[in-house]
This record gives C-alpha cells, structure tokens and sequence, in this order.
C-alpha cells in the first residue's frame, strides 16, 4: 500500500521536475521569470488559472462541507465561481494593460508614488502568507496521513518542491505544473463522477433523496455552517471581491499577451473550475451516502478526507487493490495542487519584495536586467523560507482563521485600492495607504474576535469580516484622499492612465 | 495584433516610455475626450454594469433568503431536489452565460474600437 502510494508520488513529483528543467532553460530575463514572458495562449493560461484556484482547499474542502453540512458546503462553492464575475469584467483587462509583474506594478503606474507601491506589497505579502500558510498545512497532514512521515519532514519536503519548481523555472515551470495538476485533478473528478452515478443508475437525484432520508431535511437547507443570517451574503462578497485582489491570481494575467487572451483565459477557468465546482455537491452527498458521516468525522474533523475516502469506496472499498489504486492516485493529485498553488503563492510573493520592494523602491529601477533575476531568485529562497517557517509554527494551529483572513483581507484591503485606482480620478497615494491599512486592521481584528477564532464566545458574530471590513477599507480609501488633498497634476495624469488601462495603448511589453 | 496599424508606432518598450505624449497631459486630456475612446468607454459600460449588476442581485438575492428565509429554499422542486438548489444551479448557469455573453461582444468590439482609439491618438497628437 505505500509502496504504491510512493510510486505515485514519485511519478508525479518526477514529471514536474521535468517541466522545470525544460523550463529553467527558457528562464532568463525578469520578464520571463515574472511572467512567462507574456506568451502564454488563452487555453495555457486558463487552465493553469483552474489550477491556481483548484487548491486543497477547494478539492477536498468543497466536498467535504457538502458530506457534512450539506447546502451550505454547496454555496461555498458557487461562491468560488461568482467570484470571477467581477474579475473577469472589471479587473482582468485593465490589470493586465496597465502592469508588468505585480499588483504594485498597477498601483505605482498609477499614483507614481514608490509609498503607494510600498502599500501594494504589504497588502500582497499579508495575503500571501495567510493563503500559503494552512495550504502547507493541509499538505502535511495529508503527506503525513498517506507516507507515515512526520509533519514537520511533510512541509520541509513542500517547502523544497515549491522552491524548486520557482527558483529554477520562474513562472514557466509554476505555470506548467499548475496546468498538470488541472488536467490530473479534473481527469480524478471525472472517473469519480461517473463512477457515483453509476453507482446511482445514473440519476443523480437519487443522491438528494437518500442524504434527505439519512440525515434528514435539514442537511439540503441553508444554516448548518453558515448559522448566523448574513453568513452566506459575507461569504459571498469575500469571493466576488477578495478574488480579484488575490496577487497570485492576479500576476497570471501578466502571462498573456494581450486583454483579449486575459478574457478568453478567464472563460476557460471559469468553466474548467465551475464544473469542478458544481460536481463537488455530487461528490459531497455520494460520501454522505457510500461511506457515510462518522466515518468521515472519524477520518478528518473537518471532512477534508470526504473526497478520497469517497474515491475509496468506488474504487472497492478500503483492503481491495482498486481501492487502494483510487485513493493513492487522489492523495498523490491533493499534494500536487497543494505543491502547484504554494509554488504560485511563492512567486507572486517574490515578485512583490524583489520586483516591487527591492528593484522599484529600494534601487528606483535601476538595476540590471541580470540582477532582477538574481534578487528575483534571493527573494524566492527567502519566501519559500518564511513559509516553511510558518508552516512548521502552524501544526495544531486552528489554521481555518487564517482561510478566512486571506480572502477576507484580499476584499478589504487591495480590492479597494484597486478598483479606485482604476476607476477614482481623485484617488491618491494617501488614499491607498488609508485603504491597504484599515483594510488590513479591520480585517484581522474582525476575524480574530469571530467564530472562527473564538468559537461561542464570538464577539463579532458573522464568520467572514467582509461585509463589514470591506465598507471600512473602502471608508479608509476614502479618508485617505480626502486627507492626502487634491493634487490637479496627479488628476491630471488619470486621463493618460485610463487611456492606457482600457485602450491596451502598451500591448507589446516586450518589443 | 495588426502590426500594420500606425498605431504600432506608439507601442514602445515600457521602460524607456517616459514619452513626449506623457508629459503633455493636454493631449491626453483631448485623448481620453476624443469620440472614439469615449465610444468604446461607452461600449463597455453598456455591456459591464447589466451583466455584472443583474448578476450580483441575483447572487445577494440567493444569499438573503439562505439567510433569512430557510424554509423557502427548502420548498420541494423534483423529489428531495427544492428551491435552494435550483437557485445554487441557476447561479453555475447565469455566470457561464454572463461570462459568455461579455467575452463574445468584447471580442468583437473592445479591440476594433481599441485600435481606433489609438489611431486617432497618434493623429490627432501634435507632434
């Protein structure tokens, strides 16, 4: 059984190294390096995208909350999906014109202010580490689970996949691992899917019924995770507004060559991730019926194990060969998304201190083209680090705070400053300090006085802080102009920022 | 990309474009003002804010009544399948339509009008 688990793994882990080495030769300026040198097609980017948002979190968390808490693990993840609407027609395009690397790239272009950049990657830096943090988490305790292996070895063995993957491939290798892992996970969902039916004779609502009879009525009503009123609407505006202040979502769309391939990429990952999405509803109520609740409890207190137990049972059941086959090859695909998402949060966070912090506003750009690489390369090794660091600190930890804090802080702190950077003539550099810093504060505080952090003794009763951080960041954006004063010459500047932003005016970064 | 366009001319590396252009922000005043821009700003917004605003108030609607009114969601559809699934369904359903509607018209107008844009920059520059 583990020999086989191995096996898999190594097979895996083997064929992403080969995408780095073939990679690694294709890396040689920043521009590659940050962003594949803008050359990716629609289809490369759109599936690599899936890949970024298909984390752990989603594979094996979706389903789960849909075996155990029924309706609400469902609207989970629709919210995922809506997420990109706005993303798709608001952010992705104007991002993509008006920056080169990152998300302070945007920003400096517009404010022409290394403070405002400085903001940017605060704001990138904090989201990052919270995003990457329970994603190592989950790592090691699945690697644990299926290797023996202790968790500290686990996520010292992340840790240097992802540096790896980073370090010698830049975004060339993070980009082509992450489109292996969508192509293996949505391949695992699709057996898995039309094996449950078969399992049902092909009537998927026969599913429905009997999770109804088994767990009764409650579990296809909303409310059992998402108890208080505003939980849901919370939790969706955490998605429709934090995904598009996700930097490692956001840097994807440097990767293309121009807003028509960013849209086109933006469909495709939202119909590769959004019918990976809605399945998982199938996914969650066959493991409530095939292996059933306790059993699932029994594995993983939060249900995370509800998918590859699932994949267990069709497989033949726990002791057989298929069985076995089925949940090696699950388990071995979970740590690859993990690998491939902690590899692209690593990247977005270099860029942010190399690119941003050491290149544009410690040296004023003026380094060369053979030192951003370098620093680029540093910077990795230093994040790569740092998470491990955190990773190690976060066994035990309820780590569940921290998924929340990083949406939640993605919404409150760079949405905002974003979406007024784009649209605000009067928007300035204080404001964008104003808004990344009581985004930030409101963000955590709200989300360590809640439930998730103090369970009954919530003081702040609503799980995800958005629907309150996210009116005050935006307050705190708007305190910020307003104290920063109008400057005419900065106004003055929008016009020719907005040309560029929906225009496209500098398509060919490159050339 | 048509690089046959003259507004190629204006496509310079990033770096080096501290341009002329820039620096006369009564050019790009008259830019962002020329009827072109203007019409493809107009373009986009015609499509972006009812696709977007009918989309978002469907989605806060949904999440309003799994917050407030329960038992609606739980009335019955077909067999155990009841109102709260079908608007989970329908939500998969109206982004994958939202999604293609925008990306069909944008691909079809955002550029065309885009290229004009530019073009009519580079004319109506005074350099």
């Amino acid at each position: 059984m583990i020999g086989l688990t191995v096996g898999i793994f190594l097979l895996i882990l083997s064929l992403t190294l080969a995408i780095t080495y073939w990679a690694a030769k294709r890396t040689n300026t920043a521009s590659e390096f940050y962003a594949a040198g803008g050359s990716l097609s629609a289809k490369e980017n759109g599936f690599a995208l899936a890949g970024d948002w298909m984390s752990a979190a989603a594979f094996l968390g979706f389903s789960g909350l849909v075996a155990l808490y029924g309706m609400d693990g469902s609207l989970y993840a629709v919210a995922a999906l809506v997420g990109f609407l706005v993303v798709l027609m608001l952010i992705a395009e104007p991002m993509r014109n008006t920056g080169r690397f990152t998300l302070g790239d945007v920003i400096a272009e517009r404010m022409q202010s290394r403070h405002a950049r400085l903001a940017a990657v605060v704001g990138t830096i904090v989201v990052n580490l919270a995003y990457m943090v329970p994603q190592m988490a989950g790592a090691g305790a699945l690697i644990k689970l299926m290797l023996g292996i202790s968790y500290d070895a686990s996520i010292v063995l992340v840790g240097i996949g992802m540096i790896v993957y980073v370090l010698f491939g830049g975004m060339i290798a993070t980009t082509w691992v992450q489109i292996v892992k969508a192509v293996l996970l949505l391949a695992a969902a699709i057996v898995l899917v039309v094996m449950l039916l078969a399992a049902v004779s092909f009537h998927p609502l026969t599913l429905f019924s009997s999770v109804e009879q088994t767990y009764g009525s409650k579990m296809l009503m909303p409310g059992n995770y998402l108890k208080h009123p505003l939980d849901a609407l919370s939790l969706f505006m955490s998605f429709i507004f934090g995904v598009a202040g996700l930097p490692h979502i956001m840097t994807r769309f440097y990767t293309v060559p121009d807003a028509r391939t960013a849209r086109k990429s933006v469909l495709w990952l939202m119909f590769l991730a959004g019918g990976f999405f809605l399945v998982t509803t199938l996914i969650g109520f066959a493991a409530a019926t095939f292996v059933g609740q306790p059993a699932i409890l029994a594995a993983d207190k939060g249900g995370n194990l509800a998918l590859p137990l699932l994949a267990q049972y069709l497989g033949g059941g726990a002791g057989t060969l298929g069985g076995q086959v089925f949940l090696a090859a699950i388990c071995a695909i979970a740590f690859a998304a993990i690998l491939a998402v902690v590899a692209g949060l690593t990247l977005a966070s270099s860029g942010a201190i190399a690119h941003d912090l050491y290149v544009n506003v410690i040296r004023k750009g003026r380094v060369s083209e053979h030192d951003q690489v370098r620093v680029a390369k540093i910077a990795t090794l230093a994040v790569g680090a740092i998470a491990v660091g955190f990773g190690l600190l976060a066994q035990g930890i309820n780590v569940g705070v921290l998924v929340i804090l990083a949406i939640a802080v993605a919404a409150s702190a760079n949405f905002p400053i974003i979406f007024l950077s784009l649209f605000w003539r009067r928007f300035n550099t204080a404001g964008v300090i104003g808004g990344i810093a009581v985004g930030l504060v409101s963000s955590v505080v709200l989300a360590l006085l809640g439930p998730a952090f103090l369970q009954g003794k919530a003081i702040f009763p609503i799980v995800n802080p958005t629907i309150l951080s996210m009116p005050l960041g935006f307050l705190g954006a708007l305190l910020g102009t307003w104290i920063g004063g109008r400057n005419p010459a900065h106004e003055a500047r929008f016009d020719a920022f907005s040309f560029k932003a929906h225009s496209g005016m500098v398509v060919n970064k490159e050339q | 990309m048509s690089a046959m366009l003259p507004a190629q001319a204006l496509v310079t590396n990033r770096d080096t474009e501290a341009s002329e252009v820039q620096s006369d922000s009564g050019t790009w005043a008259a830019a962002v003002a020329s009827p072109s821009f203007r019409r493809l700003m107009t373009t986009k917004a015609r499509l972006v804010w009812p696709l977007l605003g009918a989309s978002l108030a469907f989605v806060v609607a949904m999440t309003l009544l799994a917050g407030y009114d329960r038992p609606f969601m739980a009335i019955k559809v077909v067999g155990a399948f009841n109102v709260g699934y079908l608007m989970i369904l329908m939500t998969y359903l109206l982004c994958w339509l939202v999604a293609v509607i925008y990306v069909l018209v944008a691909n079809k107008q955002f550029e065309v009008q885009s290229r004009q844009a530019i073009a009519d920059l580079k004319i109506g520059s005074p350099r």
